[in-house]
C-alpha cells in the first residue's frame, strides 16, 4: 500500500509540477504556445496526464485557449484578469476579451456582435451584466452622437471618442470656443494698442506688437473663463481661427531658447485693408432673391421692398 | 457680354442720350457689326434720326465703323465703353482733386461730348466761369488743360489716316507753337480710347490706374502706418507716366529717389525709409520688393499682387456680410489651404461638424465655393469618394461683377422709376421755379417777395415733404451707384490681369 501512496503522491506532485510548468511556458511566450511544443519540452510525460493538467489550468482559469487558424494555443492569463472573469460564463468571457482588446478607443456594438457571434439580444444581456459589474462602461462617441462604444471601466476614453477640451457630453462648446476667439482677439488687440504707443522705430513696433501663444495662454488661463485646462496646443488652435478669420497673422520665428531647429509661433492682430465694398451697402448685394429679379417681373427693382426700406431709412 | 451687361448699358445709354440712341446702341450690341441700312430696317427708325444717334455714338467712341471688302461700312458697339460712362462722377472728381476746379470743369466737358476740339472746351469752361463770377485766366484754363494732357488724362483722337504712323508721344502732343490754340484737334479723355482691340496697349488707363494706386494705397495706410503709405505712394507717383500695364511690378525705383519725393511731415530719416521698405516686404502680402542694392536699395511695387490681394479683400467683404463671420471663416480657410474635406474644415476652423455642413453647403449652392470629386473606386459610390472644397477666386470674381452689373442696373432702374412716379411735381417744381426766374428776370431784384412766397404756395407742404423725400433718395441711390462701380472696378482689374 505504501508503495501505492507513494505512486499517487509522486503522481500528484508531478500532476502539479506540470501544472507549473506549463503555466512557465506560457509566460515565456506571451503570444501562445501550441500543443506541439509542450509535448517537445516535456517529453516523458504522457499525453493523457498532460490533458488533465491543461484542462485543469482553463478550467482554473490561469490559461486560456485560442485558435489560430488550424492549431490550437494555449495564453498565459494574469490573475487579476482571471480574477474578474472569475465566474463568467464562456459568453460574457467572449465579450469581457473583445471589448479588452478595443483599448481606450472603444467598440461599437455591432462591431462586437460581428465578432462574439451572439445573438443581439443575448449580447445586450451580457453588456449590461457587465455594465452593472462596473466591469465596462459606455462612452458617447462625439463622431457620431448616438453610437454608443464600450471599454474596460478604468480606461480614459480616447480624444477622438471625447473630442479633447472642446467638447463637454459630446457636444461641440461653439459658444466656449467662440468666447475664447474673442478674448484671445482682445488680447492681441491690446498688444498691438501697446506696441502704437512706444516712441521706437518701424521695426520694433512691429515686433512688439507680436505675442507668443505661450503669452496668450496665461493670458487666457489667468482670466479664468475656462473649467477646463487648456494647453498650448488648444490655444493655438484658437489662435489658428483667428487667423482664419482675417482678424491675425501668424509668423515663424526661430526660438533662442531650445534647439536651433524649435521654432515659436507669434501672432499679432490685423485690420482689414478695405471697409466694406460697395456692393455690399446696396440692399442688391444680401439680397436673396436676386437671381430672380427682373425688369417688370414679379421681383423687379422698382417694386422691390428691401430698396424700399433702405430708401425709407434715410 | 451678358444679359446683365447688356441691361445696364441699355440703361446707361437712355439715361444720357435718350430713347432714339438706346435703340440703336442695343441693337448693335446684341446683333454685332451691321451695316447702315440692317440698322435702319431693325430698329424701324428713320434714316437721319439713325445717322443722329450713329454719330452720338461714334462721338462718344461706343461706336466704331470700318468699311469691309464689299465697301459697305459697318458699325460696330463696344459694350465696355459704354459701361464705363457709368464711372464718370469718379473722372471728374478725380480731376478736381489732381488739377482743381478748371481741371473738374475740362474733364466734365469733354465727358459730355465725347471728343472735341481744345478750342471749344476751352471757351465753354471760360463762359462757364464767367457766369459764375469767379475769376479766372484764360492761360491758366489752358495750362490746366496742358497738365491733363501732359500727365496723359487726355489724349489725341487717333485720326484713320494716320493709325499706323502715330508715336504714343503723337497721342500726348500738344497743338504746335504752345500757344494753345489748335484749331480743329480733337481731344478726349483717354481711358475712352479702347478703340480695337490690336490698338489696345497703346491706350493708358490714366484715370484708373490713379484710382488702384489710390486704393493700394489707402489699404497700405490700413495695414502699417501713414508713413509707409506715404513712401508706396511715392513710389507709384515715381512712375506714373511710364508704367507698363501688362507687366506685373512697377519699375524700381532707388531709396534716394523715393526719400526725395515723400510728401508728409516731419521729413523721415532714411534709415527710418529702410525700415519701412523692408517691413513693406516682408508683409505676408508683398506689396512692395526689393530688386537689387544699387542707390541704397531699389524697389519695386508688385502692382499685380496688390490688385489681387484688393479683389480678394473684395471678394471676402461680400462672403462676410453676406454669409455672417462663420462662414467668412470657412471660406477664408479654403482661401489659405486651397483644398480641403468637410471634416478637416469642421475640426480647422473650431465649427461643430453640423454647422460646419450647414455653412459649407448654403456657400456651396450660392456658388461661393467650387467642390472636386476624387474617387477611390471608379464606380464614384459616395461613400468611397472623396470631396474637395476650394476657391476658385477668378471665378468667383466673374460671378460677383456680373452681381454688381445687376446691382448697378437696379439702382438706375430704380432711379429711373422713382423719377417717373414723381415725374407731375418734378415738372411742377420746376414750371415753378421757371416762372419765379422769369418774374425776376422782368422786375430785377426789387420782385415782391410776396409774389414769389404766393407761388411757393402752390406746391402744397405734403407736396414739398415729398420732393424732399425723393431728392434724398435719389441722392442716396446716386451714391450707392458709385460705390457698386467701385467694387465693379477692382474686380475688372483682377480679371484682367489673369
Amino acid at each position: 500500500m505504501a508503495v501505492a501512496d507513494v505512486v499517487i503522491k509522486q503522481e500528484a506532485v508531478d500532476a502539479v509540477d506540470l501544472e507549473e510548468r506549463v503555466v512557465q511556458l506560457c509566460k515565456e511566450n506571451p503570444k501562445g504556445i501550441t500543443d506541439q511544443l509542450i509535448s517537445q519540452d516535456l517529453p516523458n510525460i504522457p499525453p493523457q496526464q498532460r490533458v488533465t493538467a491543461i484542462n485543469r489550468l482553463l478550467s482554473m482559469g490561469r490559461i486560456e485557449l485560442l485558435k489560430s487558424g488550424a492549431q490550437l494555443l494555449y495564453r498565459y492569463k494574469d490573475a487579476q484578469a482571471a480574477a474578474k472573469t472569475k465566474g463568467f460564463d464562456l459568453q460574457e468571457k467572449l465579450v469581457y476579451q473583445i471589448i479588452e482588446e478595443a483599448g481606450n478607443k472603444g467598440i461599437w456594438i455591432r462591431d462586437i456582435r460581428f465578432k462574439s457571434n451572439i445573438q443581439m439580444t443575448q449580447l445586450n444581456k451580457i453588456l449590461k451584466n457587465l455594465e452593472s459589474k462596473k466591469l465596462i462602461k459606455a462612452v458617447k462617441s462625439v463622431a457620431a452622437s448616438k453610437k454608443k462604444v464600450y471599454m474596460l471601466f478604468n480606461l480614459e476614453p480616447d480624444i477622438t471618442v471625447t473630442g479633447g477640451a472642446w467638447y463637454s457630453d459630446q457636444d461641440f462648446e461653439s459658444e466656449f470656443v467662440e468666447v475664447l476667439n474673442q478674448q484671445c482677439y482682445k488680447f492681441l488687440q491690446q498688444k498691438t494698442a501697446l506696441a502704437e504707443k512706444m516712441n521706437v522705430d518701424p521695426l520694433a513696433k512691429r515686433n512688439a506688437s507680436y505675442s507668443s501663444s505661450q503669452d496668450v495662454s496665461k493670458y487666457i488661463s489667468q482670466l479664468g473663463i475656462s473649467k477646463v485646462e487648456l494647453s498650448e496646443g488648444d490655444i493655438e488652435t484658437i489662435l489658428n481661427t483667428l487667423v482664419f478669420d482675417g482678424k491675425a497673422e501668424m509668423t515663424l520665428v526661430a526660438d533662442s531658447g531650445s534647439s536651433p531647429t524649435e521654432q515659436k509661433k507669434l501672432f499679432r492682430a490685423l485690420v482689414p485693408l478695405m471697409p466694406s465694398t460697395g456692393l455690399m451697402r446696396v440692399p442688391c448685394g444680401v439680397c436673396p432673391v436676386s437671381d430672380r429679379c427682373r425688369d417688370g417681373g414679379p421681383i423687379s427693382p422698382s417694386k422691390c421692398v428691401y430698396m424700399k426700406d433702405w430708401l425709407s431709412e434715410l | 457680354m451678358s444679359v446683365q451687361q447688356k441691361r445696364l448699358a441699355s440703361l446707361i445709354l437712355k439715361e444720357h442720350y435718350g430713347e432714339v440712341v438706346e435703340k440703336v446702341g442695343c441693337y448693335l450690341v446684341a446683333k454685332g457689326p451691321r451695316p447702315l441700312r440692317d440698322i435702319i430696317r431693325e430698329t424701324k427708325l428713320s434714316r437721319e434720326l439713325v445717322q443722329k444717334s450713329l454719330c452720338c455714338l461714334i462721338q462718344h467712341h461706343f461706336v466704331s465703323y470700318e468699311v469691309n471688302k464689299k465697301n459697305v461700312s459697318l458699325y460696330n458697339a463696344w459694350i465696355s465703353n459704354i459701361l464705363l460712362r457709368a464711372r464718370a462722377p469718379r473722372y471728374i472728381y478725380c480731376a478736381k482733386c489732381l488739377f482743381g476746379y478748371s481741371g473738374e470743369l475740362i474733364v466734365d466737358e469733354i465727358l459730355q461730348h465725347g471728343s472735341v476740339e481744345m478750342s471749344k472746351v476751352v471757351t465753354k469752361v471760360m463762359s462757364h466761369l464767367t457766369e459764375e463770377n469767379i475769376d479766372f485766366d484764360e492761360s491758366e484754363v489752358k495750362s490746366t488743360f496742358a497738365d491733363l494732357v501732359m500727365s496723359h488724362f487726355l489724349q489725341r483722337v487717333r485720326t484713320e489716316t494716320a493709325d499706323n504712323t502715330s508715336t504714343e508721344d503723337d497721342m500726348y502732343s500738344l497743338p504746335p507753337g504752345l500757344t494753345f490754340q489748335g484749331q480743329g484737334v480733337k481731344r478726349k479723355r483717354s481711358i475712352d480710347d479702347d478703340g480695337h482691340p490690336t490698338k489696345r496697349q497703346k491706350t493708358e488707363a490714366k484715370f484708373h490706374q490713379e484710382f488702384i494706386d489710390e486704393a493700394i494705397v489707402s489699404a497700405v495706410i490700413k495695414k502699417v502706418d501713414k508713413f509707409a503709405g506715404d513712401i508706396v505712394k511715392a513710389m507709384l507717383q515715381l512712375n506714373e507716366l511710364n508704367r507698363d500695364p501688362l507687366s506685373p511690378t512697377t519699375q524700381a525705383v532707388s531709396l534716394h529717389e523715393i526719400s526725395q519725393n515723400l510728401t508728409i511731415i516731419p521729413k523721415m530719416e532714411n534709415a527710418q525709409v529702410t525700415q519701412y521698405l523692408s517691413l513693406l516686404s516682408d508683409e505676408k502680402e508683398n506689396f512692395v520688393s526689393k530688386t537689387g542694392e544699387r542707390g541704397g536699395g531699389m524697389y519695386c511695387i508688385n502692382m499685380q499682387k496688390c490688385i489681387d490681394a484688393l479683389c480678394q479683400n473684395t471678394v471676402e467683404s461680400v462672403v462676410q456680410e453676406r454669409f455672417g463671420s462663420r462662414c467668412f471663416r470657412i471660406f477664408r480657410l479654403l482661401l489659405l489651404k486651397k483644398h480641403m474635406e468637410q471634416k478637416q474644415i469642421g475640426e480647422l476652423a473650431m465649427i461643430s461638424s453640423k454647422d460646419a455642413k450647414e455653412f459649407l453647403y448654403k456657400l456651396f449652392a450660392e456658388r461661393f465655393i467650387a467642390m472636386q470629386e476624387i474617387p477611390r473606386t471608379s464606380d464614384y459610390a459616395p461613400s468611397r469618394t472623396f470631396y474637395l472644397f476650394s476657391v476658385e477666386l477668378p471665378q468667383l470674381s466673374r460671378m460677383l461683377i456680373e452681381k454688381s452689373y445687376q446691382a448697378l442696373g437696379n439702382l438706375m432702374a430704380r432711379r429711373q422709376t422713382e423719377v417717373q412716379e414723381n415725374r407731375r411735381l418734378v415738372e411742377k417744381e420746376e414750371r415753378l421755379e421757371a416762372t419765379i426766374n422769369s418774374l425776376k428776370a422782368q422786375h430785377g431784384e426789387d420782385t415782391s417777395a410776396e409774389a414769389i412766397e404766393e407761388l411757393r404756395e402752390l406746391i402744397i407742404p405734403a407736396e414739398r415733404e415729398q420732393l424732399k423725400k425723393l431728392k434724398l433718395s435719389l441722392a442716396k441711390l446716386e451714391q450707392s451707384e458709385i460705390q457698386v462701380d467701385e467694387t465693379i472696378f477692382i474686380l475688372s482689374q483682377y480679371i484682367a490681369g489673369n
